[in-house]
């Protein structure tokens, strides 16, 4: 299993975290915040050779700039996108989005795909029409020798019906050309961690599904529920810095999104399977010194905003390198196990963290921002009993 | 197709005056919309498959796709294709005219009471083969009927690769040889050339397709599904039915339609090896995955299907 940085605004820190502090294995380029200018200038090759890139044509009419920097992104090669008018171009624009793939050699091919928010009854029509086959044809004239990858975007809704899943399963799996799935769901939850048992669950069947007909699936876009998508032994999981990196929607590709305000830091406690506000942290740190030493797994880069006895800003990447490291690490201690015995080590995980969070709570530490509480941890725990009973 | 089937007599009248190195010995069961007649060719005296199909546009272009289709595979699983001619109406005419109206009245009267319209003439290599009746009990040997099916992907694994779907594959359409080795026939005409087919579609169903074989995918005319997948499907129905004497999920003409789409709707499929428990595990589980209701749950390729075949080939020998 391979993790790969989702990259995003602020691609460099991912960069960076690769390079000097060796976390995952490759990163997954996001035209909407790297230029292809830059992307092909600035990249070292071997960084490339172990990365994918993901050509984002979720939102095939997006006015986002970087996105325009690609020839082949459907509103800049048709100069205003249609999607009555696509077919006429959507083979060129394949053949030249390929071409960027193979001329910059990354690991392996995406064929993308749009993002369609609604149970549209021609979801598999369009994107084989405009996508999939487009792609296929190129793939098969240039004969290219590298994994290819077809990009599934999905809400939540999408997962819970069961037609449309099964639909979509007969539909991915009937490519023999095709080794695997990059999977991208918008669950739409109100909660920063996953913790909705029914689309976790359908999740984890879709997944099984997938890699039950021999297709390889990297699960984009994850957050920390990755660890236990992990126990599938999935061919990739990921990690991202901004919250927008760590959940799919398509904000990010619309034009006002500039107008959010920015997050409230935050730091990666591995301990507890969770992000905590930085000023509830602090506030456990200077207090309750004794908690803060079990709850807390230090890094030279938290160390780093410690001692600068700075309140750390969204805009600053050590927090963000802190999550990179300690998650990498996680994953690394789950990647050498059997499935049961990754079940077990994260069942433990979930115990330790509940008793952590337990002990916050009987030193009368208050969480003004729920998302901080362990209310995930039951839930995944149910999730790991239907995962071993289904072994 | 014409008024009145042609005879073997007429299309001999016909083939020589046009000419043609042909001459039809016998008929045989129509295929599709197209009348069959084993014939010969004179120079050589080889055997062949004469096949004709009123000229109607849209049947003429499925059948050009097939031969297009024949001459790309060069293999032994497909019969070769040999000639074809296009008969017009103008031919006929000349045909009809060809007779001495005197002496011939009559003959040219039964003709035109024929009304023979402008047809397209193919030919196909015939295949010697043994019929399923004769070979059923050497294909109930597990060794037999594990090269059979590794024959039978072979040949599909070829179509599939020009991306070509059977979707009418049964018995009647799998040749036998005498080594028992299959030729596969009628390819890429299924949907709109079964007459035979026509005859055994439900008005449940909304396809034409020979229901005892067919994938759900085609029953329900689920058109973005209908794959590769789908032979897959017919090809476990075959070999359950070699094995186990019965229909995985029922016979329609003993059942009923509905009871079969029932079993079809529910997954409700019998164990092999509960008709014929000496079946080899692997065997009978590679059977059941190929005949898997939902598409996504068969196999994703002729390659993995066939290294389990080289598998299972081992363990049985």
């Amino acid at each position: 299993m391979k993790v790969f940085h989702q990259a995003g605004h602020r691609t460099i820190w991912n960069l960076q975290s690769f390079r000097e502090d060796n976390t995952g294995d490759g990163v997954i380029f996001s035209p909407v915040h790297f230029a292809s200018e830059r992307l092909e200038r600035i990249v070292e090759q071997e960084i490339k050779e172990v990365s994918l890139f993901d050509p984002q044509f979720y939102v095939p009419d997006s006015q986002k700039s970087k996105l325009h920097s690609y020839d082949f992104f459907p509103e800049k090669i048709m100069n205003g996108f249609l999607t009555n008018d696509y077919e006429a171009v959507a083979y060129e624009a394949a053949e030249l989005c390929l071409d960027f793939q193979v001329r910059n050699d990354f690991e392996s091919i995406i064929i993308p795909a749009r993002y369609f928010p609604e149970l549209i009854s021609d979801y598999v029509t369009q994107q084989k029409k405009h996508f999939v086959d487009p792609f296929l044809a190129a793939v098969e004239r240039e004969n290219i020798d590298k994994k290819v990858f077809l990009t599934l975007p999905m809400t939540a809704m999408m997962l819970m019906d069961e037609e449309f899943k099964t639909n979509l399963l007969n539909w991915v799996t009937a490519y023999p050309e095709i080794d695997g799935v990059y999977l991208l769901v918008n669950f739409n939850e109100p909660t920063k961690q996953l913790q909705n048992f029914a689309k976790f669950k359908s999740y984890l069947e879709f997944i099984q599904g997938l890699m039950e007909a021999e297709l390889s699936v990297i699960c984009g876009y994850c957050n920390t529920e990755g660890i236990i998508v992990a126990v599938l032994d999935v061919y990739a999981v990921t990690i991202g810095a901004y919250e927008n990196t760590r959940g799919f929607s398509i904000d990010k590709f619309l034009e006002n999104d500039q107008e959010r305000r920015g997050p409230a830091p935050r730091i990666y406690l591995p301990k507890l399977l969770n992000w905590v506000r930085w000023d509830t942290a602090e506030e456990i740190r200077e207090d309750l010194p004794g908690l803060w030493e079990k709850i807390y797994t230090p890094t030279e880069h938290s160390e780093g905003v410690i001692a600068s006895g700075q309140r750390p800003h969204f805009s600053q990447p050590l927090l963000y390198k802190h999550h990179f490291k300690l998650l990498a690490d996680q994953y690394s201690e789950i990647r050498g196990l059997s499935m049961s015995d990754r079940i077990t080590l994260l069942q433990e995980k979930i115990i330790e963290a509940s008793k952590l969070y337990e002990e916050i709570e009987d030193n009368r530490v208050i969480f003004f921002d729920s998302n901080c509480k362990g209310e995930h941890l039951p839930v995944w725990n149910r999730i790991l009993r239907h995962l071993r009973t289904a072994l | 197709m014409n008024e009145k089937s042609m005879d073997v007599n007429t299309i001999n009248e016909i083939l020589e005056f046009l000419e043609i190195d042909l001459r039809s010995s016998e008929r045989l069961p129509c295929s599709g919309q197209r009348e069959v007649f084993l014939a010969e060719q004179i120079s050589t005296s080889q055997k062949c498959i004469l096949k004709i199909c009123s000229y109607v546009p849209v049947r003429v272009a499925r059948i050009q796709r097939e031969i297009r289709i024949l001459k790309n595979l060069d293999s032994d699983y497909f019969p070769d294709f040999l000639y074809q001619s296009f008969i017009t109406d103008q031919m006929l005419e000349d045909f009809y005219d060809n007779f001495d109206p005197r002496s011939n009245k009559q003959r040219v009267e039964e003709l035109r009471s024929m009304r023979l319209k402008a047809f397209l003439l193919t030919v196909e290599e015939y295949i010697e083969h043994i019929s399923w009746a004769d070979c059923i009990g050497e294909l109930k040997k597990e060794q037999n009927l594990v090269n059979f099916l590794i024959h039978i992907f072979k040949a599909l694994s070829l179509l599939w690769s020009l991306k070509i779907v059977h979707r009418d594959l049964k018995p009647e359409n799998i040749l036998v040889k005498e080594d028992l080795r299959p030729v596969i026939i009628d390819l890429g005409i299924a949907k709109s050339f079964r007459d035979g087919t026509m005859d055994l579609t439900h008005y449940a169903f909304q396809t034409p397709c020979t229901p005892r074989y067919a994938a759900p995918e085609q029953l329900t005319n689920s058109k973005t599904e209908i794959t590769y997948k789908t032979d897959q499907f017919s090809v476990g129905v075959i070999a359950y039915t070699i094995l186990a004497g019965r229909f995985p999920y029922g016979d329609e003409l003993e059942i009923g339609v509905e009871r079969v789409v029932g079993n079809l709707v529910a997954g409700r499929v019998e164990d092999l090896k509960k008709y014929n428990d000496t079946t080899n595990d692997k065997l009978a589980s590679l059977i059941h995955k190929l005949i898997q209701v939902k598409p996504y749950k068969r196999f994703r390729n002729a390659d993995t299907i066939l290294q389990k075949l080289y598998e299972i080939k081992g363990a049985v020998a």
